[in-house]
């Protein structure tokens, strides 16, 4: 089993990231080709259903209800890549094939757990021990909250939060120093990228959009101009000297986006929905940008199994 | 190997079974006899009950919780070719050897299912029964499609997708924990199999918007692929976890993807310009005011839904039966 743990601040847009995977499973998986096909477990189904049930028919994750997303787990199989979307993110290019079990986990909020974080100590016990053993660490990083190249990098809105990751890498080769997985990849999903502020963009001198999927060099350029300001301590751990044992593979970024629609007076705010080819909805979001992360999954989870 | 016919409240469950018996008839007493229908006098009773109504063009009152029994059926098919029965039967000379599928309806929305579908545990004998189904027959109400979002109906079908999609995954694991099991015992089993069906129920209320969007004909197509695909485009549309879901059943090493398809229509007497009122009145052929006459409903496609399963039914037949022994096995079971 491939483990992946999705981590984050309150209210960073986790639950919508899965939520969108899940949505891109579900058209990739009944769409007209054949190149990727899934199953989910049976237990993972109750959770992940009513979440797709809700952003089908526009609405954001209900964080008030007790409903929730904590985990989902599926059986991936990705036909051969090499054309159009798919051969992106330093792809080799080679058949992934049967990726396996893949297990997605929500341990919660980083913000709101870690009393003895600093420490990396209480990390070992309950749902952050998927966090320790995963295989690869989702990361999401809040675009409204991404603060404009050239602002103090210690008071800049992502500090605390950079602090946090840093301390869940430093927990993580400290308990992997003496036994368990020696690779961990690590995923940047810079969400809500629709709500970039603008001046962020133009002071790193990037475009307004991301460069596409195919683009593997340039899309880390990109990310990195604006995550440099914005998380420099996580980066500097993971591009600093390996542990003893845990190796950090090179990260990979996704950008995520999902059009909303702005509250009104008696009106929440709102997923737009658009046309599918097929003549349904779905919600107006970067479908390629998740179906190559799912790829990038295919192809870690299946380099892992051999 | 019981069947399993699944469908949500006033998805057309009854209708369907009324327009099955109907066309069992006519088509079960052809001069071939190679094909024979029977089941349990209850719901045989209900079955005709609903054609008679039919037939004065009248369509079922909804089935009242207390009138829920299980609703079954026995199809039954001659084997033709002898050589390849079973060494037991063919040393009892059997005359005229039926293989037999035994069918069960069973409501969606039912509190049985229900509670299954939220604890995941098969407590109650009907789950544990409909767990077993190899066969598996949805209807999909075509009344329901609707491309307009905020209406009860979009989000209804929103809903029935999730709960037909966990169905199909609890089917799938309970097969595989089956086959696991077996294999651990020792023996050496077939690999898990699952024939799902699909019946586009009331496809006369599909509305040509939606065919429009979806860039879809009014007619069904007769060619098998065309079919498919034809009916793969409006699952995609109303249905996308289920059918990812049964396409996916061979990553889960539970072997799905030949689903079948089938329509089911009745004709309803529309007036110009007029919103129906009540119940929607039936359309009938060779109507005669002194009685006789037939409600107008798509018969081929029940001929295709019946010999749909004859291959079924000689691949992984419930049982072999001769063919008094069969009418009377179907009575008296359950
Ligand atoms: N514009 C825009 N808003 C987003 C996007 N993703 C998330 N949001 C907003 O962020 C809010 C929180 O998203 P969630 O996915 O619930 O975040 P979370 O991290 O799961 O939140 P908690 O579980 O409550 O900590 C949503 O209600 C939206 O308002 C996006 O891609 N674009
Ligand atoms: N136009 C049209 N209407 C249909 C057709 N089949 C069913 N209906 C309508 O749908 C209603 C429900 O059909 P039923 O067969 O009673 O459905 P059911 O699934 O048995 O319903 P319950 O047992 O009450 O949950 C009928 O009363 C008709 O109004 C059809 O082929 N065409
Ligand atoms: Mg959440
Ligand atoms: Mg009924």
């Amino acid at each position: 089993m491939f483990r992946v743990a999705v981590v984050g601040d309150h209210g960073s847009g986790k639950t919508t990231f899965l939520g969108l995977l899940y949505a891109a499973l579900v058209s990739s998986g009944s769409g007209k080709g054949d190149d990727l096909r899934f199953h989910v477990a049976y237990d993972s189904l109750d959770e992940i259903t009513v979440l797709f049930q809700r952003l089908m028919s526009g609405g954001f994750p209900d964080s008030a209800t007790k409903e929730g997303l904590h985990e989902l787990r599926v059986e991936l199989e990705m036909a051969r890549s090499g054309h159009g979307v798919f051969s992106r993110l330093g792809s080799r290019n080679r058949g992934t094939g049967q990726a396996g079990t893949i297990h997605f986990s929500l341990p919660g909020s980083l913000d709101e757990a870690s009393p003895g974080l600093h420490q990396g100590s209480t990390f070992g016990t309950g749902k952050w021990r998927d966090a320790l053993d995963a295989d690869a660490l989702v990361m999401l990083a809040d675009g409204t909250r991404l603060a404009a190249k050239g602002t103090d990098v210690k008071t800049g809105p992502m500090a605390a939060y950079d602090g946090r990751l840093e301390a869940l890498f430093i927990a993580i080769q400290r308990w992997r120093s003496s036994g368990g997985r020696e690779v961990l990849h690590p995923v940047f999903v810079l969400s809500k990228f629709d709500s970039v502020r603008p001046e962020v963009l133009k002071v790193a001198n990037v475009e307004a959009k991301p460069p596409a999927v195919g683009k593997a060099g340039l899309r880390v350029a990109y990310a990195k101009a604006l995550l440099d300001t914005n998380l420099p301590r996580t980066l500097a751990l993971l591009q600093g000297p390996r542990g003893k044992k845990l190796r950090f593979a090179p990260p990979a970024f996704v950008f995520s986006r999902v059009t909303s629609e702005a509250e009104g007076p008696d009106r929440a705010e709102r997923i737009k929905l658009r046309r599918t080819d097929g003549g349904g909805w779905e919600p107006d979001y970067s479908r390629d940008e998740y179906l190559a992360f799912l790829e990038h999954l295919a192809r870690i989870a299946s380099e892992a199994k051999d | 190997m019981p069947c399993a016919l699944l469908g949500d409240r006033a998805s057309g469950k009854t209708t369907f079974l009324g327009l099955l018996y109907s066309a069992q008839v006519k088509y079960g007493t052809g001069v071939h006899d190679d094909f024979r229908f029977h089941a349990p006098m209850a719901s045989l009773n209900v079955m005709s009950a609903v054609y008679e109504g039919m037939k004065d063009a009248r369509f079922p009152s909804a089935t009242l919780k207390e009138e829920i029994t299980e609703l079954s059926f026995i199809f039954g098919y001659l084997r033709k070719v002898t050589g390849k029965l079973p060494y037991y039967i063919r040393q009892q000379n059997w005359v005229k050897p039926f293989s037999t599928l035994r069918f069960s309806a069973y409501d969606v929305s039912g509190e049985d299912i229900e509670e299954f579908i939220e604890t995941g545990i098969a407590s109650r004998p009907l789950i544990q029964q409909l767990l077993k189904s190899v066969v598996i027959v949805v209807l999909v109400d075509c009344s329901k499609m609707t491309t307009d979002i905020d209406t009860p109906p979009y989000k209804k079908m929103l809903r029935y997708d999730s709960t037909v999609a966990k169905l199909m995954v609890a089917f799938q694991t309970y097969k595989k924990q089956e086959y696991d099991r077996l294999k651990d015992s020792g023996v050496n089993p077939d690999a898990p199999i699952i024939y799902p069906a699909f019946v586009l129920s009331k496809f006369d209320t599909l509305r040509d918007d939606v065919l429009a969007r979806l860039g879809l004909h009014q007619g069904f197509p007769e060619d098998k692929r065309a079919r498919r695909e034809y009916a793969e485009a409006l699952l995609r549309v109303f249905v996308p976890q289920t059918l990812s879901q049964i396409r996916g059943g061979k990553v889960a090493g539970v072997s799905m993807d030949k689903a079948e398809y089938f329509l089911s229509w009745v004709r309803t007497e529309t007036q110009e310009g007029m919103e129906p009122v009540g119940q929607p009145r039936i359309v009938r052929t060779g109507f005669r005011p002194e009685g006789g006459g037939e409600p107008d409903f798509s018969y081929d496609e029940y001929v295709h839904f019946i010999e749909h399963f004859r291959k079924i039914a000689n691949k992984i037949p419930d049982d072999i039966l001769e063919a008094e022994k069969f009418q009377a096995q179907a009575l008296i079971r359950p």
